[in-house]
């Protein structure tokens, strides 16, 4: 797997397992690669995949069953569809909401646009 | 565990490449990153047993490389940016060279060599520099030792064999193997770092896990300056900086930047924060 | 192989190394032997049939030195691999490298070289009783020189010969093993500038002896027995041997000892 720089490794890989999960190619209630397993295969460091599955137990997306590996939540797409949302609010709206400081743009500018934005879909 | 006590080195001139080098590198693949005569190949030299210490101590395992010993050499393979086999093909190589390390996996150069687009039948003397490279690295890797050196790996490589390299290197390296990959660029190989080590002109300024600069410093691009960045540099209309801790909407680990912030002498406090825990 | 002690095995895994260098050398240098043996036997053959046996004597003697010089071949499969970190990194002790290195250059090889020439021997003596060139010449100018009794002299030049194609090998494995670069080449040098010694040593013990013989009041006198006298200078010359092969066996014990030492410390 090719990486990009501008975003944090282990967010990419929570990236790709939301594409896995969603794709259904990590099917719910079944086991997923382990730490090295995933990491031989995106050839990336462990650790990293390490604090990307640190993540998504947060979240609940796998389960760690001791002596046994991950496992996928039953519910995991939900909790997918929420990590998603929780990602956007943490990472891309706190960026947006950096640089309407940094050039003085208002909450109205934006709501305004984004009507607009709806009207022409 | 390779350790670096006051290890220090001068050329028969006297001139001193290394000074005063004190590390310990855990299990894991390392990034011994450092500009061309900072030290990087005689750091090697010392680690692999070709150069011994004159002041300091280089020690794997418990024994100093320098002493050259049977036991202790079989565990360490140091592949040269001008290293060249002596034999026909790679694989009269792995008969007559690899007969000395115990843990030669025939079947690991096989897989790598396919990996790579040869068959390992090729006369040596007859591939170009890049493709004699990868067979090299093939057979470095599927001699598995301990401790594996590796100089300008991606050195000659296109992009392709860049990202099967990468590939490689993971899929081959055990749990309890140490590999020092020597490079001036960093090359596609980021993201396999467990381990930096900083060389600059002869000092090392810098030995820190890859975890701990994800947890202690935050990468941030942006088009405008970052507040109360530790360290910041303009490229183009972009500025690319180095704050404390992670940062919600940050990038990966910039090792350039983090390379140009060491060298440069302007961020002390960087080197400060990393070693926060008592942690080198 | 965790077994730092010396390991016969791992000595084994040296030759099998050097393998692809060895089988060159061997197929050159018995090549070369059995060509020089065959220039020997040819002017044996020749000199005893025609008693104008300058040129043939020649021929003899070109086939002797180059016997010789084979023989000093042994060091040179070591700069054949010319990757000497590899060498310096490759999982043999110290020890473990001077038995290989010694037992092929002083063992080893010269066995092959030894076994090549006499089987060439035993085959030709069964067609003439020339093939046993050397003892043949030895005869041979024996009868020339009027009976002078030269076996003496050729026996006890025979361990300074040893010796000093020793040292000379010695030496030459010196130099290879120490410097970084050009080895063969260098190798050569030393071996051509040994021989060069060897032979202004022996210029100067040949003027020793005449002047000590007092050669040449005894010609301006007109010596009485010629014979005899050339007799007398044979035997001087036999006695200053033992002399000049200490100096072979001093030179070939210290460049022992500084090769082991090489060994040991060098820094690539």
């Amino acid at each position: 797997m090719e990486f990009r720089t501008d975003r944090p490794i282990y967010k990419q890989i929570v990236d790709y397992a939301f594409g896995c999960i969603i794709g259904g190619g990590w099917r719910p209630g079944e086991k997923v690669p382990s730490v090295r397993e995933l990491a031989v295969s995106l050839a990336v460091n462990s650790h990293t995949v390490l604090k990307a599955y640190d993540q998504l137990q947060l979240q609940g997306i796998i389960i760690s069953r001791r002596g046994m590996g991950f496992y996928l939540a039953d519910d995991a797409p939900e909790r997918v569809h929420a990590g998603q949302r929780e990602e956007f609010f943490e990472s891309t709206l706190t960026g947006v909401f950096e640089s309407m400081d940094n050039l003085g743009i208002s909450i109205d500018e934006i709501v305004a646009r984004y009507e607009n934005f709806r009207a022409a879909r | 565990m390779l350790t670096f006590q006051n290890l220090s080195y001068s050329y028969r001139s006297g001139y001193p490449v290394l000074k005063n080098v004190n590390a310990a590198v855990s299990p894991g693949i390392c990034l011994l990153l450092g500009e061309n005569g900072a030290g990087k190949t005689t750091l090697l030299g010392l680690s692999a047993g070709l150069l011994r210490a004159e002041r300091g101590a280089v020690e794997f395992d418990g024994a100093s490389p320098g002493d050259r010993l049977p036991s202790t050499m079989s565990d360490i393979f140091y592949l040269s940016d001008s290293w060249q086999s002596p034999f026909k093909d790679i694989y009269a190589t792995a008969r007559f060279h690899g007969a000395f390390y115990p843990n030669l996996d025939f079947d690991m150069l096989a897989s790598n060599l396919e990996a790579f687009g040869l068959t390992g039948h090729e006369k040596l003397k007859s591939l170009s520099l890049g493709m004699r490279r990868k067979t090299y690295i093939a057979y470095a890797l599927a001699l598995r030792p301990r401790l594996l050196l590796l100089d300008e790996p991606a050195n000659g490589l296109d992009i392709d064999s860049k990202k099967e390299l990468r590939r490689m290197v993971s899929r081959c390296i055990g749990d309890d193997q140490t590999v020092i990959i020597s490079t001036h660029t960093i090359a596609d190989l980021e993201v396999l770092y467990d381990t930096i080590m900083l060389l600059h002109k002869g000092e090392l300024l810098l030995s820190v896990s890859t975890a701990d600069i994800s947890e202690k410093l935050g990468f941030v691009t942006s088009s405008m300056p970052v507040q109360e960045a530790l360290y910041m540099e303009t490229e183009g209309a972009c500025f690319n900086a180095i704050v404390r801790a992670e940062s919600p909407y940050g990038s990966a680990i910039d090792f350039e930047l983090l390379y140009s912030a060491i060298v440069s002498g302007k961020a002390p406090e960087i080197i400060e924060i990393l070693k926060e825990d008592g942690k080198q | 192989m965790e077994n730092n002690k010396i390991s016969i095995h791992r000595i084994g895994l040296l030759y099998k190394f050097y393998s692809p260098a060895i089988r060159l050398l061997l197929i050159i240098s018995g090549t070369v032997l059995l060509g020089a043996y065959a220039l020997c036997l040819y002017g044996v053959v020749m000199t005893r049939q025609y008693f104008n046996d300058g040129p043939f004597f020649l021929i003899y003697s070109m086939g002797a030195g180059i016997a010789g010089w084979v023989y000093m071949a042994g060091p040179f499969i070591l700069p054949m691999v010319s990757n000497r970190a590899l060498i310096t990194t490759l999982p043999a002790s110290w020890s473990e490298k001077c038995i290989f290195i010694f037992s092929w250059i002083f063992v080893v090889y010269p066995l092959y070289l030894a076994v090549l020439w006499y089987g060439a021997t035993g085959i030709c003596s069964l067609f003439t009783d020339a093939a046993f060139v050397n003892d043949v010449m030895m005869t041979h100018v024996a009868e020339m020189t009027g009976g002078l009794d030269v076996r003496t002299m050729a026996q006890s030049s025979q361990t300074f010969n040893v010796l000093n194609n020793m040292s000379m090998v010695a030496l030459a494995a010196l130099v290879i093993v120490s410097v970084r670069r050009n080895r063969f080449i260098l190798g050569v040098v030393g071996l051509i500038v040994c021989s060069f010694v060897a032979w202004l040593i022996g210029m100067v013990v040949g003027i020793v002896v005449v002047v000590k013989s007092q050669f040449i009041e005894q010609a301006a006198a007109g010596a009485a027995d010629p014979e005899a006298f050339a007799q007398e200078l044979l035997n001087e010359i036999a006695g200053a041997f033992p002399y000049v092969g200490i100096f072979s066996g001093l030179l070939l014990i210290v460049c022992i000892v500084l090769t082991i030492r090489k060994i040991r410390i060098r820094q690539c």
